[in-house]
């Protein structure tokens, strides 16, 4: 099966007000929780549309599981459980009555599904209240329950925790991460505030006035936001040792090829290049790194402003 | 005559535009298995809701759909944990034995007198030793954590059990200047658990108190209806809620400044062992005190 779930290539939506979301090259994988991180207006739900089919692009081309013909957009979409916006819910329906409504236009065989998903939301025991009575957290879960009433392969969650309160919030959280280990799920989830998806994602993409700014992974994005002195001596052995009798610490990590990640002395890089030099070593790159996450995601936002 | 002949085509008519249907529904469900079966998706059956046998068997095909993704999962899973595993190891290896071969290179310098390379030497052998208890810690991590590995159960005395390990461990108390408040019930109490393994656990916990308590330890031995509690419990203020709850992932150390002996892995083994006994283990924060709660099921005759 295709490795990638989602694949956008130059991407472009012009809006006649003169919005444009502009050249979105972006990839998914399976099994991925990918963070999509804006601020409000950045494009994040027009990117959202355009992947679910909802809306099209002006130019540029989207493959969904592996196919970009749009005769298969269809299909796609029954292998995909969106939430963008407000989902569109029967007021006058219980949540148990909502999801049937779901399950026959889906055409999924047997009710079991039904209490399956009110479970796992938890809204088992909502009853017999009517949605119109619902409060704005448990419509949120009854979306959740629509887009997930059909085991769908990608799941696509714009702001998610709109509405819900802190607990509600770590449900949500420790939900998508289940659904994703156990099942598999690749998950696309879009916030305006980088802290709330850090802990869920494993990949993140930043998205300002229309344009990517940048794509990560988890790793890459731990590595700039730890902040450390990068240190490539001609002999990381001696280095690793100088740095443990002369400068008393151990907090370092040597890496494969040899360069040395030092989490101490971060104010003093000077000393830290004299002693290296003191105790004979040819000091080949010497530098400070990394920045905290929200600094780092300002700095970003910040450096494109027009 | 006329009005039975038209009656039976009504009928045939039914029963011809059921046929029909019903195959064309059987067309659409062999199709989707089949983009299932050629690995094309992962998408499960899709019908038109019209028949309730056929809607059953569409069921039953999902539920072995169903079935067929945990499975699947579980070795997706299991594949990326030890390829962690397997990073984890070497990038946790990797620094020790790094500085090892620094302190040996300086080692080998001649312009250098005795007692000085004395002394690096003795630092390198330090190292090494320190990378030889982390292989055999991780070996035995391993070794627990494989499936076919089981613990015999035996009934097992803990209070003299725990007696027995705190008195091997009177002397490193000593060193620390600690003095640990035990709270051990006078009854004996029985659980049904593996007599080298609890050893092996009281006695990491005990390191792991020792190693990082900032203050004093609490040890505490408690019956509670089916189960039986055992609490180590020590000041910790520099820990934090994340700390706690990864602590017993391999190789995390809340002091990233990694000094002294510990290796990461010795609350892993505790919980591999626990796990193995069907106990369960717990650590908690509460004002600044760590508590790691151990509980097995109760002995009874």
């Amino acid at each position: 099966m295709n490795e990638y779930v989602i694949r956008t290539k130059q991407l472009t939506k012009t809006f006649k007000s003169g919005f444009t979301l502009n050249d979105i090259n972006i990839s998914i994988k399976k099994g991925e929780i990918y963070g999509l991180i804006g601020e409000n207006g950045a494009g994040k739900s027009t990117l959202l549309r355009l992947i679910t089919g909802l809306a099209f692009p002006t130019s540029g081309e989207i493959e969904r599981f592996g196919s970009t013909k749009p005769n298969m957009i269809a299909n796609a979409q029954k292998r995909m459980g969106a939430i963008i916006e407000n989902p569109a819910l029967f007021p006058h329906l219980t949540a148990y009555e909502n999801l049937e409504v779901h399950r026959l236009q889906k055409g999924i065989p047997g009710r079991d599904c039904i209490e399956r998903t009110l479970k796992l939301v938890g809204l088992k025991h909502t009853g017999k209240k009517k949605v119109k009575n619902f409060s704005l957290g448990m419509r949120q879960r009854l979306g959740l329950a629509i887009a997930l009433l059909s085991d769908p392969e990608l799941l696509i969650l714009d702001e998610p925790t709109n509405g819900l309160d802190p607990s509600g919030i770590v449900e949500m959280r420790e939900l998508i991460l289940k659904l994703n280990r156990e099942k598999g799920l690749t998950v696309l989830i879009s916030s305006h505030i980088l802290s709330e998806l850090y802990q869920l994602a494993t990949r993140f993409s930043f998205i300002h006035k229309g344009k990517l700014l940048e794509e990560l992974s988890k790793k890459e994005l731990d590595e700039r936001c730890r902040k450390h002195i990068r240190i490539k001596v001609d002999n990381p052995a001696r280095g690793a040792t100088v740095l443990e009798r002369s400068l008393a610490t151990d907090d370092f990590e040597v890496l494969s090829d040899g360069t040395i990640k030092l989490y101490r002395y971060l104010d003093d890089v000077r000393t830290v290049s004299r002693i290296l030099t003191e105790n004979g070593l040819i000091i080949e790159h010497l530098s400070l790194n990394g920045d905290s996450l929200e600094s780092y995601y300002t700095n970003l936002i910040g450096g494109n402003k027009d | 005559m006329v009005f039975m002949v038209i009656i039976l085509l009504v009928v045939t008519l039914f029963v011809a535009v059921r046929i029909y249907a019903l195959k064309k529904e059987v067309k659409k469900l062999t199709l989707q298995l089949h983009q299932y079966n050629q690995r094309q998706t992962n998408q499960k059956l899709e019908m038109d809701l019209f028949d309730r046998d056929l809607e059953e068997l569409g069921m039953e095909v999902n539920k072995l759909i169903d079935l067929y993704i945990a499975e699947q999962q579980k070795h997706i899973r299991f594949a990326n944990e030890q390829k962690q595993l397997i990073a984890n190891m070497s990038h946790d290896l990797r620094t020790p034995l790094t500085s090892t071969i620094g302190y040996l290179q300086m080692a080998q310098n001649e312009h250098m007198t005795s007692k000085e390379r004395v002394e690096l030497l003795n630092i390198a052998v330090r190292q090494a030793r320190r990378l030889e208890t982390l292989l055999n810690d991780f070996f035995e991590l391993s070794l627990i954590e494989s499936a076919d590995y089981h613990l015999s159960r035996e009934q097992v005395h803990l209070n003299s059990l725990v007696i027995e390990v705190l008195i091997r461990f009177y002397d490193r108390f000593q060193e620390k200047g600690m003095e640990p408040t035990v709270h051990i019930p006078e009854q004996a109490i029985f659980i049904v658990a593996n007599e080298s393994a609890v050893i092996r656990v009281v006695e990491n916990l005990l390191a792991n108190a020792i190693t990082h308590a900032d203050g004093n330890i609490v040890i505490n031995l408690e019956e509670r209806d089916e189960t039986v509690r055992l609490t180590v419990t020590n000041d910790a203020f520099s820990l934090t809620e994340t700390d706690v709850q990864h602590m017993f992932d391999r190789f995390y150390m809340a002091d990233k400044a990694r000094s002294g002996k510990s290796t990461g892995l010795g609350l892993s083994i505790v919980k591999s062992l626990m796990k193995k006994m069907d106990g369960t283990i717990t650590g908690r924060l509460n004002n600044g005190q760590l508590s790691i709660v151990c509980t097995w099921k109760r002995f009874y005759d």
